[in-house]
């Protein structure tokens, strides 16, 4: 699906913000080994948000379980989802897969000239480009850009606005700590791809604005 | 409440009910775990509700056609092993009801209508195509009463179509009631150029700068 793909902001507002998917596809059968080594990979490259085991066994995101649950309940049917705070850890990353060569298929979303810098620098070259036209239609019974910077770093929309704006109020009063807070605006998230660096930053942004 | 991403949930005095045509069957309220009595309850849906929660909740798989998590395919994501886009086309992702707006089943007949009419053929492994019932691209009649978060339409133009597919989405973009976000595919020239985007470009579309990159690292390599 292109659920990593519209997500909003500025240029400037999207540096650090990487996320990747990793896809058995084809080659599945015996794959949980190899993205059991993903994963690995993934951690050792300073990921700030995991996913793998979806479905109704889901286990959570690296936000609400540790790593090792995730790992234990991969299966060969998965995808890795995860999210990387800086173009230095998604190149890092990404050395180390061209290196191991697991035959797996990778996608990453960020900015474009970005991720083509770091396919240079690993050793690879952009195969295929899902690229984003924006919203089309009624879009005046959207949220403003603030919340939506928010809201389409989940791409199955199941973190709505209402939350963001209550979220955001119980900061301003101080009932609820910054941290806390991403972690609350997260939670309906379940695919890793949210990112609570940029939602930190961009939460204070707003609480201050 | 704030949980709920259809606003469904009504509070009226000490009772909170789900308006149940609102309720697009996310789960999000029970996953979430945040009812301070925990009074939110998996039902078991049966068909055609129980569409909603396929297209609706990112951990149910579609039952009825693919088994597969998610409201569309692969797309790009293995391309450079299934080689399903190829130099010289233009794969569209249409996603409507994204972000955030859901979508009635009606309203997706619109597109499919309009774009079936003009020689558009969806995806086959797309779990939308499999509610089209025939070549006018009408939507199954017992499923025209449910409404989801969202849902795709993927097919593949021609590069040089692809100015008229664009416009055909302005046309629509125009008459809907509803979001849509809209996604092109290329696969890349050797020299990682896109004519898409060249054309794109001539029409004036703005890009958003961020995208999604397949990195050509999986194997063994389609040849497109």
């Amino acid at each position: 699906m292109t659920h990593a793909l519209h997500r909003m902001g500025a240029a400037e507002d999207l540096t650090d913000d990487f996320t990747i998917i990793v896809r058995p596809g084809r080659g599945r059968k015996g794959a949980t080994p190899k993205l059991q080594a993903i994963l690995d990979l993934i951690v050792k490259h300073g990921a700030v948000n995991i996913s793998g085991a979806r479905g109704e066994d889901f286990p959570g995101t690296s936000l609400e379980t540790d790593v090792k649950n995730i790992r234990d309940n991969l299966k060969d049917n998965h995808s890795l989802f995860a999210t990387f705070k800086s173009a230095e850890d998604i190149t890092s990353f990404l050395k180390d897969m061209v290196a191991q060569d697991f035959g797996l298929s990778l996608v990453i979303q960020g900015l474009q000239h970005s991720v083509a810098e770091c396919c240079k620098s690993a050793g690879t070259k952009p195969h295929t480009v899902n690229n984003s036209l924006g919203f089309w239609g009624a879009t005046s019974s959207l949220p403003p850009q603030s919340l939506l910077e928010f809201t389409t770093m989940c791409g199955h929309s199941m973190i709505p606005a209402t939350l963001v704006t209550q979220v955001g109020e119980r900061v301003k009063s101080g009932s609820l700590g910054l941290d806390e807070a991403v972690r609350v605006i997260a939670k309906p998230c379940v695919c890793g791809i949210f990112n609570p660096v940029r939602a930190r930053r961009l939460l204070k942004r707003l609480v201050e604005s | 409440m704030a949980y709920c991403v259809a606003h469904a949930i009504r509070v009226e005095g000490a009772v909170a009910t789900i308006d149940q045509e609102l309720c697009y069957e996310c789960h999000s309220c029970v996953r979430c775990g945040m009812c301070p009595v925990d009074a939110f309850r998996s039902d078991d849906l049966e068909w055609p509700r129980i569409l909603r929660r396929m297209f609706s909740d990112p951990n149910f798989p579609h039952k009825s056609s693919t088994l597969e998590l998610g409201r569309g395919t692969s797309e790009m994501k293995d391309n450079d092993v299934t080689g399903r886009y190829r130099r010289g086309e233009a794969g569209l992702c249409v996603e409507l009801g994204r972000p955030g707006t859901g979508v009635t089943l009606p309203e997706i007949e619109r597109f499919t209508t309009r774009l079936m009419a003009a020689g558009v053929r969806f995806e086959p492994d797309n779990p939308l195509t499999a509610l089209i019932c025939d070549d006018a691209g009408h939507i199954r009649p017992d499923v025209r009463s449910e409404r989801v978060l969202s849902a795709i339409l993927e097919f593949t133009v021609p590069t040089p179509a692809l100015p008229g597919a664009i416009s055909m989405l302005e046309g629509l973009a125009r008459e809907t009631c509803t979001v849509f976000s809209v996604g092109v595919i290329t696969r890349l020239e050797d020299d990682g150029t896109s004519p898409n985007v060249t054309l794109l470009d001539q029409l004036g579309r703005r890009i958003r700068p961020n995208a999604k990159v397949n990195v050509g690292i999986g194997r063994p390599r389609a040849n497109v």
